[in-house]
């Protein structure tokens, strides 16, 4: 019974790694807090529910194109919001940072209203994933297994892409140090912007993951926000391990929470939080500026 | 003299405005009155919040858990133990106000080693627990349902009086807050902000100083709170979220941080947009999406800044 | 700082962008302007309307507004209230309790004779009490809940829709006959969910007092929450009989179901939501997803009651919004087609003269047929129905089937119990 309820925490825990690793990454490489992170989010679901839906009679078929077409749209998406919006904002002051993004989730919800309507939408699960799994003597259903296995996958192509490529160099370098790294000839506009596709490339792919599961819903975008933020500031703002350490700490804090105080899952997340910083002011891996 | 155009304007801008808020009052019809009230209430809010985040450079995203810990504990006081009547309407405020500096001192005191990105996530989480709390405690906040029944203050139930008396309040409130703004206290305060470091140096207890900042405003959010339980006959956990505190932060910033009056020029642009556009359109959210993007990307010093350039043009 | 900043980046596109904002702002102010100055046709009958159009309850708010407009249109294209049109005031509160309250004063400082309100329960609750301050009749189209016609029920309010008990007792009075008695509960955290849960349980025990809830195996879940793996793992190893989930809602009801089918949950116990029927709450629902074991109730069923007037009704609306019609719909044309009669009824523009015409005045409902606002409590006589989640080909949504329909007289309070109810408030 614990491993089962360890497996389901896993799964949480992969999903809420893929949504806040970018988030982590624009703020550790731009220093730019991107509040309306969940907006993309949102916005990749109902874009993946329509191709799933509309594409192809055969929903495994279209599901399969969302998977792979998705993220790389919203990552295009993303390149020109950096480029119209936050390429000016780099060096502004953080309120003003801020004061865009929320712009953006009024826009980003009021477009999934005009587009998509109020219902809620959804797909079903690809019938490749519908049998359980046994594994270690408990059933765990198929696509649980793939969300876990998509996570670990990507975590380890973010590691290999920022510790083993000319590119990876550079984005350490100018999170380590900004001012240097510019002063070096980093070409900074380029570099910020492939950061923002990246980090909205990776929130495209945990919207489109979770779609069958969780169904694409207005309003998604302010929990996502909220989840994501929490992973990151748990974490420590700009560590991408730190995201990946507290995305597992949020899982399993979840995952057992609920067996011992079922009445307050409203509260974990943010209990959570404010200890972790009352603690570590920083979060688990995060420098202090 | 670029230093005197912001003064002079100034002077103009308060008679102007205390003028178009008399004439509001006296001549107004009922809607515009419930309308300025509205806009009244959050203008304060929008005020205090930018003692923390203008004045002393601290980005607070739990203001909105003392705007309603102010409007909570005066209902509740009025609701479930009947404090009605001037008397107990008085009393319930006080301590309204009180309950409020007493959560913004414990929450100050946790916070208040951290800055920057973390203050902003962690005033985030602690103002999320209030809101839970409001949101869970049932019996006492009425929950999700809203605390509904508040009897306000005899006398003050007709949309004339009440705005008259709150827009006394209102104006006495940011006079006491300009004068704050332009203390002592005040200008350490802005110390600070530029250069926690030095301040620190030449001997400047940098987070009492901070602290004092956090309580203060909290104290005239709690302020308030108060007005709206009145204004509403009830409240609602929705003035604890993130959101009202978000919407408070755009008007400050969409008005001009570095501005004493920006707030007010915000609060008054945000709460007219919100009115307005609805009328124009049925994707309004989209509209005050853009104009918040434009005027940030276009006036990231606030709507005031655009008038004392135009105002510096005119001087050449 | 940012002043130095202000200055590098206004410089190109500062003056189109501030020529463009100022447009906006002055016709923002215009518009207010033309509210203030009340611009309208003087011998119109103006009804308010306030409605959750955007924010979480938008897809509510948005039926039921449709559905008053629906009648609006329908009574003014033959010929009005005794030949005098009516014109609807309409608003979006944002889902915001303290936005529906100052609407409601606007509307009402603007001329409206009352105000209909296609908003959720707290929304309904800031607005009830604005009501009662300004002796001005509120209809609520959207709120459920039900201290709004009990404990804090009034002379100017009043409620066409279904009171929630309707949702929950034939439910639980169902369940109670089955000889099952070991109970998991799992809803959103929020009063209204509580309330349902609490009630539906207290019903249950009325019928079966050894019915209980296995320890540890109560959960409450966020608004929003579409992640249920952990919960329904719990909830498998505590080995219940019947899962009760009634007070999850919109999307976690959905993300439940299509997790609980991945789990299998529902091959081992029996499911019982009280308000799948109501088509928003299924909104988004997959025929995969929906097991035949769970039991539910609704107050506009799918597929949709086979009689004229509801068929009349369907069509109509989906040819006018060209979406389908739900629970707020029929309740909001109900309440406009209600309304209207009463004002003809009472003969003349009066708001007192309104409600003694009101009460015990009955209408033909789309699909509940007759209804009566009841005096006592200003409740409608509207009923339930319910059945079993199965799908709905014909109109591509979930919706139930096994219908039956049980009559309000089964649920709702007597005039004592409303009675000692508002005497005794535990609000």
């Amino acid at each position: 019974m614990l491993w089962l309820q360890f497996m389901s925490g896993l799964q949480s825990a992969a999903i809420l790694f893929l949504l806040a690793a970018g988030l982590s990454i624009i703020y550790g490489v731009c220093h730019l807090l991107n509040i309306a992170h969940g907006s993309f989010f949102m916005l990749a679901m109902f874009l993946a529910y329509s191709i799933t839906e509309k594409l192809s009679s055969n929903s495994d078929a279209g599901f399969l194109v969302a998977l792979l077409v998705v993220p790389l749209m919203i990552a295009i998406i993303g390149i020109l919001v950096e480029v119209l919006i936050f390429r000016h904002l780099y060096k502004a002051d953080v309120l003003v940072q801020i004061l865009p993004s929320i712009g953006l989730i009024f826009l980003a919800a009021d477009l999934v209203r005009g587009v998509w309507g109020l219902e809620s939408r959804s797909i079903d699960t690809p019938s490749w994933f519908s049998e359980p799994v046994a594994v270690m003597g408990a059933y765990i259903p198929g696509y649980y297994l793939f969300i876990i296995g998509t996570g670990a996958l990507v975590s380890v192509l973010v590691w290999f892409l920022v510790n083993r490529t000319p590119w990876g160099l550079l984005v350490r370098a100018t999170a380590a140090n900004r001012d240097a790294a510019l002063g070096l000839g980093v070409n900074a506009r380029w570099m910020f912007t492939s950061v923002f596709g990246l980090s909205t490339w990776l929130v495209g792919l945990a919207g489109v993951l979770i779609l069958p599961l969780a169904g694409a819903n207005p309003g998604s975008d302010l929990d996502a926000s909220v989840d994501a933020f929490a992973v990151v500031v748990i974490g420590g703002l700009g560590s991408i391990w730190g995201a990946l350490a507290a995305a597992l700490l949020i899982g399993m804090v979840k995952a057992f929470g609920i067996l011992i105080v079922p009445q307050f899952t409203i509260a974990f997340v943010f209990i959570l939080m404010a200890v972790v910083l009352l603690v570590r002011p920083a979060g688990l891996f995060g420098k202090l500026s | 003299m670029p230093a005197s155009s912001p003064a002079r304007l100034r002077h103009v801008g308060t008679v102007l405005v205390l003028a178009a808020g008399l004439a509001i009052g006296v001549f107004g019809r009922e809607t515009l009155l419930v309308q300025a009230t509205d806009i009244l209430i959050f203008a304060l809010f929008a005020l205090s919040l930018n003692l923390v985040v203008g004045q002393s450079g601290m980005v607070s995203m739990c203001h909105a858990a003392f705007f309603a810990t102010g409007g909570y504990v005066f209902g509740v006081l009025q609701v479930k133990y009947g404090w009605t009547g001037v008397g107990g309407a008085a009393a319930a405020a006080v301590l309204a106000i009180a309950a409020s500096v007493l959560l913004a001192l414990v929450i100050g005191l946790l916070i208040i080693r951290v800055s920057h990105a973390y203050f902003i996530m962690l005033t985030l989480a602690l103002g999320q627990l209030v809101y839970i709390v409001i949101w869970k405690w049932h019996s006492m906040t009425g929950g999700d349902d809203g605390l509904i029944g508040i009897a306000g203050v005899p006398g003050l139930q007709d949309a004339r009086t009440f705005y008259m008396v709150a827009f006394v309040i209102v104006a006495s409130c940011t006079a006491l807050l300009f004068t704050i703004a332009r203390s002592a206290f005040g200008h350490t305060l802005t110390a600070i902000r530029d250069n926690p470091l030095r301040a620190a140096f030449i001997g400047v207890p940098v987070r009492l100083f901070r602290l004092a900042a956090f309580v203060l405003a909290a104290s005239f959010a709690a302020l308030a709170g108060v007005g709206q339980a009145i204004f509403h006959r009830g409240m609602f956990p929705s003035s604890a979220s993130f959101i009202t505190s978000a919407d408070a932060l755009v008007a400050v910033v969409l008005g001009g941080t570095q501005w004493f009056f920006g707030p007010i020029v915000g609060a008054i642009t945000f709460k007219i947009l919100t009115y307005g556009l609805p009328h124009l359109t049925d994707y309004w959210l989209s509209c005050l999406g853009i104009v918040i993007i434009v005027v940030a990307l276009s006036l990231p010093g606030g709507l005031l800044s655009l008038v004392a350039r135009i105002d510096s043009r005119w001087r050449k | 700082m940012s002043i130095a900043s202000s200055r590098q980046s206004g410089r190109g596109r500062g003056g189109l962008s501030s020529i463009r904002f100022a447009g906006l702002l002055v016709a923002g102010l215009t518009s207010l302007c033309a509210t203030v100055a009340g611009v309208r046709a003087e011998d119109a009958i103006k009804i308010g309307v306030i409605t959750s159009r955007t924010g979480v309850f938008a897809l509510y708010g948005t039926a039921g507004e449709q559905g008053i407009r629906l009648a609006a249109d329908e009574i003014n294209k033959s010929g009005g209230i005794k030949g005098k049109q009516i014109e609807l005031m309409l608003a979006d509160t944002n889902s915001k309790p303290e936005d529906a309250g100052r609407l409601f004063r606007e509307q009402t400082a603007q001329g409206a004779f009352l105000v209909i309100g296609a908003v959720a329960s707290a929304e309904s609750a800031a607005a009830s009490t604005l009501a009662k301050e300004n002796k001005v009749p509120f209809f609520t189209t959207g709120g459920y809940g039900r201290f709004l016609t009990e404990d804090a029920g009034h002379r100017y309010f009043f409620r066409l829709a279904m009171n929630v008990r309707g949702f929950y007792t034939p439910l639980a009075r169902e369940l109670a006959k089955k000889p099952l008695r070991k109970y998991c509960t799992i809803n959103n955290d929020y009063e209204f969910a509580r309330d349902l849960n609490r009630s539906t349980l207290a019903v249950i025990r009325e019928g079966a007092p050894d019915v209980s809830v296995l320890d540890g195996c109560e959960f409450w879940v966020p608004l929003g929450t579409t992640d249920f793996a952990s919960y329904i793992t719990a909830i498998m190893s505590k080995g219940p009989e019947v899962v009760l989930f009634s007070g999850l809602v919109g999307p976690s009801a959905r993300a439940f179901l299509a997790q609980a089918k991945s789990f299998g949950l529902f091959k081992i116990v029996l499911g019982a939501h009280a308000s799948m029927g109501n088509p928003a709450n299924a909104a988004g629902v997959r025929e995969k997803d929906i097991p035949g074991n769970i039991f539910t109730a609704g107050d506009y069923p799918y597929p949709p009651v086979d009689t004229p007037s509801n068929m009349a009704f369907f069509k109509s609306y989906k040819e006018r919004w060209n979406a389908m019609p739900m629970s707020e719909s029929a309740a909001g044309y109900t309440t406009m087609k209600f309304v209207a009669k009463a004002i003809e009824k009472a003969g003349k523009l009066d708001r007192e003269a309104f409600i003694m015409a009101a009460e015990g005045l009955d209408i033909e409902s789309p699909a509940a047929g007759r209804i009566t606002v009841r005096p006592f409590d200003h409740q409608s006589t509207q009923g339930v129905w319910t059945g079993n989640l199965a799908w709905d080909a014909k109109d591509d949504r979930a919706g139930m089937s096994n219908i039956g329909f049980v009559e309000s007289a089964e649920f709702l309070p007597s005039a004592e119990e409303v009675a000692k109810l508002r005497s005794s408030p535990t609000k």
